[in-house]
């Protein structure tokens, strides 16, 4: 038979509940920490998200779920009415390149777009500046002033441009412009439908429908951004839409539709990435530890104050499940109160914190935006629950399992020391008595300690993470000089490619010895030296690519790219060769049978030649990507001055992509001597010039080289390590920053929980003060023993704090940063050691304080008697 | 022998006006060095005010305690209470020990508070006159009631009181073991010229002092001067 009782429990829940201010008054306050720290993760982690896509989304030019790229109008408009597609752009290029000499740091590019494409570049336009005549055009500002042209509508806009490959000048009148997005450096110039029927004979040259022109971004081709329902397996849905309308996403086939998804998604690969998955499910866990440390503490300490109570219901009647309902319902009322609070200071937390590390990152300026995602609060509304149901069960099955004889007698630790006796005639002594006090719930004193030792462990870890992030390491990915000079071109990736996309040579590839003559005047000049590169016009010839197609030594190398680069069926293929002054080639990093001296010696000769092999971002070269092996021949040939020259390798040099590569990809790359380099190729080859200054002229370098190729040599452009420096300092502050809070936060949790069991531990034994009072304890001594027990507290977590924290950063942290190339780890101690005192502190004041604050009020007597 | 406790119109007021409680109105009583006293009256009769009193737990509204001749109200807080491990040994119904220490330390405790120098003969007669020799290393809850007030006793006397005071010593004991203790502290009063003074509601209990006064609604009845 059921009994209604319902109603009962609650109202005695409720009772007893209201009873317990000062239990109550912890427990919220633990249980909003826990949804502080489960929000503000969450607001963090989905506003980076959030703010790197839109960022990145930005950098890319569109915020598209994915990308059709190189359309024609026919396939457009099939394409466009897919069920799975929400939204589509339409951009047309018109353009294959814009010439005019003012956009050359710029790449600007021209298109017709709809009014969905423009929303999804980001592009804000008035109606009334949108181009609708033949001759409209509308503009960025950075654009604009790089012309010289005033922000002003009706001006004329002159441009050169290609259009499939031939060249055009056209006058336009500025109809619209925006401002600028500094995180891009992309104009874009935006023409009418009209023009596009004025001069539709421009893309009538090339058929986009044929699979040989479906990589190029010529003038005339439609590139969609599209949006689906959401960004989950974005690339199985664009094959989707591709097969649904009778294309194929398989290059080889004749209705071959190229299309990729937007990188700046995270999701389109996050669920395939185990090590941030890894990380995130740890923070979770950490922080339902530490949530489940505090609140299981202080339900355990106040079902054992009340324990009497609950021995009491039980002698009247109610069941082990009432107990429980009833402890579940106090929890539940305290979460109830508890979790608001906790997601309101938690989104506060996180929308201050997301911005800031925003503008750390390299995409800079800009704030990062928190959005409201209703996400974000009920996930961590449902974690904070979740934990505080999981930390009531415990004391709850206590209270439901007292018996009520034993409720009676029940006192703190007296289950624990039954068997053992205790073999010591000194207990006595305050410090003793203090010690022995601790064991009495040795499992609430190990969960007090881990819990204050929890914060200063994770900040130590952070802390010896950060230090350990290795600038040099870091830096020689990017530079291993302190100034890299180069033409813009060449830092725009378009080192010797002409602006017509042919392979040919052209001068303003090269660095001018002009500007190298200034720089080695430079105060502070140390040392320099030229990186010479050829990639348009030696061949590799006569040499056998059979064993790279079987795939016998290893090598993986897919067949098709193989051909790709092999120029004829002789077995020609395009390669890349460099050269390198003697300070380059000093700094390279080779690996060879050979020592350093003979591969100097070796090279020098004019016989020899190092393999050029990628290096992965900590310098290590990458075995599977070698092509030969040592003492291979190799015969070089000089397409345009028919010189042949055969070389055997002898080692592979590291290529690092910032310093020593055209910072474009080849299947085979050569380095030599600089000298032995213009033997073969034209000396004017010069790709960048590298130098060192003297300690302190960094900046004033930096200085005078942005000055210099601002206004003398506006070509020019330079890479400085002081400004990768700078990245890299930002990067470590952004942990700093996130594990700080994160430790502070936790810290918070750890000072709230001995609080709270100092306090309940005093309370509960009021009387048994009281009675040390009655036979002689004086108040001094009283303080003295509840001092001691919050020393050793301090103590107890010192230890825990030294070993926890050195085996978390041998174990944990050491093995983490092995894995990153960019750091070498260092154990650090000083934040462990800096802890210490204040966590004395601590065990002297806050039991200091509690017992003065309770000491007060009532005579001996009346205290002796409380409790009975 | 001389009046080792002496108490001059003692008296203890609860509350104000129409409400006020006279727990103790105008006592005297006066205590003979090694006597057993006892003092009985029922519940609310003011026993127990008058033992806080007479043990400096509890300041009089008014009168006077002298203890050894010594106005033992003068005294300062923590003097009163050093007064009290030097001079008065507790007894209480509910033993008061203290669970994380073993017997040995609890009898201890008042001389290590005290930082006092330890009579070990003195310690180890008390703990084998009062049968605790085998039990010196357990702790309290591995005792049974009778034992640890055997132990409360022994920690009463170890520091050489001059007054024991027990209050209800054997209120939660059941009668065959209350005679057993009671009759251990009688014999250890009279080997060691202990003064003792408990208080009870069982008469059965009180007829085993050496004098016995009854209290009523805060005065004494009989027998307030000794014999």
């Amino acid at each position: 038979m059921r009994v209604k009782n319902k109603k009962a429990i609650r109202n005695l829940s409720d009772k007893s509940f209201r009873a317990a201010g000062l239990r109550n008054g912890i427990a919220m306050a633990a249980i909003a920490l826990t949804a502080i720290l489960f929000t503000s993760l969450f607001t963090i982690g989905f506003g980076l998200i959030d703010s790197f896509q839109y960022m990145t989304a930005r950098q890319a030019g569109g915020d598209g779920h994915g990308a059709f790229k190189y359309l024609t109008q026919e396939e457009y408009e099939k394409i466009k009415s897919h069920p799975l597609i929400k939204k589509i752009t339409y951009n047309r290029n018109v353009a294959d390149s814009v010439d005019n000499p003012a956009f050359l740091k710029r790449h600007v590019e021209l298109y017709q777009m709809d009014e969905a494409a423009r929303e999804s570049s980001f592009i804000n336009l008035p109606d009334s500046q949108i181009p609708k005549k033949a001759d409209d055009i509308a503009m960025d500002t950075k654009s604009l002033d790089l012309l010289g042209i005033p922000h002003e509508i009706g001006r004329k806009v002159t441009l050169s441009f290609t259009v499939q490959g031939k060249k055009v000048e056209r006058e336009f009148t500025l109809c619209g412009f925006w401002e600028s997005d500094p995180l891009l450096n992309v104009g874009f110039g935006l023409v009418s439908p009209a023009y596009c029927e004025t001069y539709a004979s421009d893309f009538e040259g090339i058929d986009f429908s044929l699979p040989e022109n479906a990589s190029s971004a010529l003038a005339g081709a439609i590139n969609s951004y599209v949006f689906f329902s959401n960004t989950f397996q974005i690339q199985e849905k664009l094959n989707q839409v591709l097969s649904d309308c009778g294309y194929s996403s398989d290059p080889q086939d004749s209705n071959f539709i190229d299309s990729n998804a937007n990188w700046s998604y995270l999701s389109s690969g996050f669920d395939k990435d185990p090590t941030a998955m890894a990380a995130v499910l740890g923070i979770l866990f950490l922080i339902t530890l530490t949530g489940y440390l505090i609140i299981y503490n202080i339900f355990q300490i106040s079902v054992i104050q009340d324990i009497r109570f609950y021995g009491l219901l039980k002698t009247i009647g109610t069941t082990r499940k009432q107990i429980k309902t009833l402890i579940q319902h106090q929890a539940f009322l305290l979460s109830i109160v508890g979790i608001p609070i906790g997601l309101i200071f938690g989104f506060l937390i996180g929308k201050a914190i997301v911005p800031k590390l925003m503008v750390m990152t390299s995409f800079g300026l800009e704030g990062g935006k928190v959005s409201f995602n209703p996400v974000i609060f009920i996930g961590a509304a449902l974690f904070t629950l979740l934990t505080v149901l999981i930390s009531v069960r415990k004391p709850a099955k206590i209270a439901a399992k007292v018996s009520p004889v034993e409720a009676v007698r029940y006192t703190e630790g007296s289950r624990y020391n039954r068997k053992r006796k205790k073999k010591s005639t000194d207990g006595g002594k305050i410090y003793k008595m203090a010690f022995s006090n601790l064991g009495r719930n040795k499992k609430k004193t190990f969960f007090v300690l881990l819990s204050m030792s929890l914060s200063v462990i994770l900040l130590n870890s952070v802390l010896t993470f950060t230090k350990s992030f290795d600038i040099d390491k870091y830096m020689s990915n990017f530079s291993d000089t302190d100034f890299l000079i180069g033409r813009a071109k060449y830092f725009n990736n378009e080192y010797e490619i002409t602006d017509d996309n042919t392979m040919e040579t052209d001068d303003d590839s090269y660095v001018t010895p002009s500007f190298i003559k200034e720089v080695q005047k430079l105060d502070g000049f140390l040392e320099g030296g030229s990186w010479y590169c050829d990639c348009s016009s030696i061949q590799l010839t006569n040499y056998d690519f059979h064993g790279y197609e079987k795939d016998e030594y290893g090598y993986k190398v897919q067949q098709n790219a193989i051909e790709n680069y092999i120029a004829d069926k002789n077995g020609n293929a395009g390669v890349d060769v460099y050269g390198a002054d003697p300070m380059c080639l000093d700094g390279l990093d080779i690996i060879s049978d050979y020592s350093e001296k003979e591969i100097k010696r070796m090279l020098a000769s004019g016989h020899s030649i190092l393999e050029g092999v990628d290096a992965d971002e900590g310098g290590t070269i990458e075995n599977s990507k070698k092509m030969h092996q040592i003492g291979d021949t190799v015969v070089l040939k000089n397409t345009e001055n028919g010189i042949r020259k055969s070389y055997e390798v002898i080692g592979y040099a590291a290529m690092k992509y910032y310093t020593n590569t055209c910072r474009r990809g080849t299947f085979f790359s050569y380095y030599l001597p600089a000298k032995e380099f213009q033997t073969i190729c034209d000396k004017k080859k010069i790709m960048t010039y590298a130098f060192n200054v003297e300690e302190g002229a960094q900046k004033e370098a930096a200085a005078f080289l942005k000055d210099y190729t601002d206004t003398e040599e506006p070509t020019m452009s330079y890479e400085a390590k002081l400004e990768k420096k700078e990245e890299f300092k930002q990067l470590k502050m952004i942990f700093v920053l996130v594990g700080g809070s994160l430790s502070l936060i936790i810290g918070l949790i750890g000072i709230l929980n001995f609080v709270n069991s100092i306090l309940t531990g005093l309370i509960t034994r009021r009387r048994e003060f009281a009675m040390l009072e009655s036979v002689g304890m004086t108040k001094k001594q009283l303080t003295l023993l509840v001092v001691s027990e919050g020393i050793y507290y301090g103590v107890g977590t010192a230890i825990l704090v030294l070993t926890g924290g050195i085996g978390m950063s041998i174990f944990a942290v050491r093995i983490l940063t092995k894995n990153l190339w960019f750091c070498s780890y260092r154990l650090l101690l000083w934040p462990l050691f800096a802890a210490i005192p204040i966590l004395l502190l601590l065990g002297i004041f806050v039991p200091c304080f509690a017992w003065n604050a309770l000491s007060k009020g009532g005579s001996l007597v009346e205290r002796m008697r409380a409790a009975e | 022998m001389g009046k080792i406790l002496e108490t001059k119109e003692l008296k203890k007021y609860y509350g104000s006006g129409a409400g006020i409680v006279r727990a103790l109105d105008g006592v005297n009583l006066s205590v003979e060095e090694g006597e057993f006293l006892s003092i009985v009256g029922t519940s609310g009769s003011g026993k127990s005010t008058l033992l806080h009193m007479l043990g400096g737990l509890d300041r009089p509204t008014d009168g006077k305690v002298y203890v050894g001749g010594e106005d033992i109200f003068k005294l300062k807080e923590d003097e009163l209470t050093i007064f009290r491990r030097r001079k008065i040994g507790f007894v209480f119904q509910s033993y008061n020990l203290i669970p994380v220490l073993n017997v040995y330390e609890n009898i201890m405790l008042p001389i290590e508070l005290d930082g006092g120098k330890i009579d070990k003969d003195h310690v180890t007669k008390i703990i084998h006159v009062l049968g605790l020799t085998e039990k010196i290393y357990s702790l309290p809850s591995q005792l049974s009631g009778g034992q640890q007030q055997r132990v409360a006793i022994a920690r009463a006397l170890a520091a050489k009181p001059v007054i024991l005071l027990a209050d209800e010593p054997t209120g939660n004991l059941d009668s065959k073991t209350s005679q057993d203790v009671l009759g251990l502290m009688k014999v250890t009063g009279e080997q060691f010229g202990q003064t003792i003074v408990m208080i009870t509601h069982n008469e059965e209990i009180a007829q085993l002092a050496d004098r016995m006064i009854r209290i009523e609604d805060g005065q004494i009845k009989k027998g307030g001067d000794p014999a």
